[in-house]
């Protein structure tokens, strides 16, 4: 995935909405939410919502969670409560952290680790 | 601000309506039939940008239901007509601003221009909904959302008429009673204005489109006549509030 940093959530979350055909208010239905709050969110007026909302939205628009959710500077909802529950992966994030892992150490890590467990991840 | 628009002859604003309908249905590659998709057109045909916003909690204004942002290419739409019951003005209010947009951001722009102001015109109830510019907007809105021969056509199928036009009388004495088919039937008097609208509106599928707006339409292109002298009482669409005399 590439990311676009000079766009804000509002604005890739309005262009997503439009590229699915779907209308503010119906949006807005799917997800519980009032149109105006909706309007304010794609304008920028307010912070982006929620982790937990931004999957709802993705869900209502048949997909896009990721980049959604990068957009907005959010994690995964089920990343987090993975972490939560597994204090290794939260110590393992500690020490990428500390040391800066890039782009391209994480690429290696994931190979390594798809060969030293035998799993591949289900594309 | 106060935008300076020349007159348009009604034939002229039809015109304008016709031409955007076409090219949405260019643009789409698909017949368009009631009801018209006005947010649809104002975002991805137009491209323009639509919001619902509190006009007061934003700017302090009180009593402004739409407005256009010319230079942002904004459509602002007031939240209070959000509600389920008020559906019909919601629509009504998108296409007017579309209205505005399509005959007035060239003289907006000028206005700009000359004066400096922001570019934007708002659009209240009351006193400014009879200057050009929003009676303009407002016949460009009836003509979009009820284009003619959509109308004519939902007329033919609701009415058996000998002659075209159903003139309204004041009084429940009428020589004749029509019965549409489907609905129950009715004299055409001035207190069931609303019925005459509402089966027009449902032979036409034109779901998204008032009563009050369906009447107006049907009175522009000379199918009601309201012979009585008398206002349309639009409170009998409103049973919690009283009417307001003229």
């Amino acid at each position: 995935m590439t990311e676009d940093i000079s766009k804000t959530f509002g604005t890739i979350l309005k262009q997503l909405r439009l590229d699915a055909g779907i209308g503010l208010r119906e949006l807005a239905k799917m997800i519980g939410k009032s149109p105006s709050y909706l309007s304010e969110i794609e304008s920028d007026r307010v912070p982006p919502p929620s982790a937990e909302m931004i999957v709802d939205i993705a869900g209502a628009l048949g997909g896009h969670k990721q980049e959604l959710l990068a957009s907005a500077s959010k994690m995964d909802p089920q990343i987090t409560d993975y972490v939560a529950h597994q204090p290794e992966a939260a110590d393992f994030l500690r020490k990428a952290r500390k040391y800066g892992f890039d782009r391209e150490d994480w690429h290696k890590l994931e190979q390594l680790a798809d060969i030293a467990l035998g799993r591949k991840e289900e594309k | 601000m106060s935008v300076n628009v020349p007159w348009l002859s009604r034939d002229a604003i039809n015109q304008a309506a016709t031409e955007l309908l076409l090219g949405y249905e260019d643009h789409t590659g698909q017949i368009l039939a009631p009801p018209i998709p006005v947010e649809d057109i104002i975002e991805r045909y137009l491209e323009l940008d639509l919001q619902y916003i509190d006009f007061y909690q934003r700017h302090g204004l009180d009593n402004v239901f739409g407005a256009l942002y010319v230079k942002n290419r904004t459509v602002a739409v007031s939240e209070s007509l959000l509600q389920d019951k008020n559906e019909g003005r919601l629509i009504f209010t998108c296409a007017h601003e579309v209205g505005h947009w399509c005959l007035h951001r060239s003289h907006v722009d000028a206005a700009v221009r000359v004066s400096g102001e922001a570019g934007v015109v708002l659009c209240r109830t009351g006193r400014t909904s009879k200057l050009p510019v929003e009676w303009q907007a407002d016949y460009f809105a009836g003509c979009f959302l009820m284009p003619e021969e959509m109308v004519r056509g939902a007329w033919s199928r609701a009415f058996d008429l000998e002659r075209d036009t159903l003139h309204i009388c004041n009084v429940k004495k009428s020589f004749r009673t029509f019965v549409a088919p489907g609905l129950k039937s009715f004299d055409p008097c001035i207190e069931n204005w609303h019925v005459i609208a509402d089966i027009v509106r449902t032979a036409g599928n034109f779901s998204n489109v008032s009563k009050q707006s369906m009447i107006i339409r049907l009175q522009e292109l000379g199918l009601v006549r309201n012979l009585t002298g008398c206002s349309m009482d639009w409170s009998c669409l409103q049973p919690d509030k009283k009417a307001v005399p003229e």
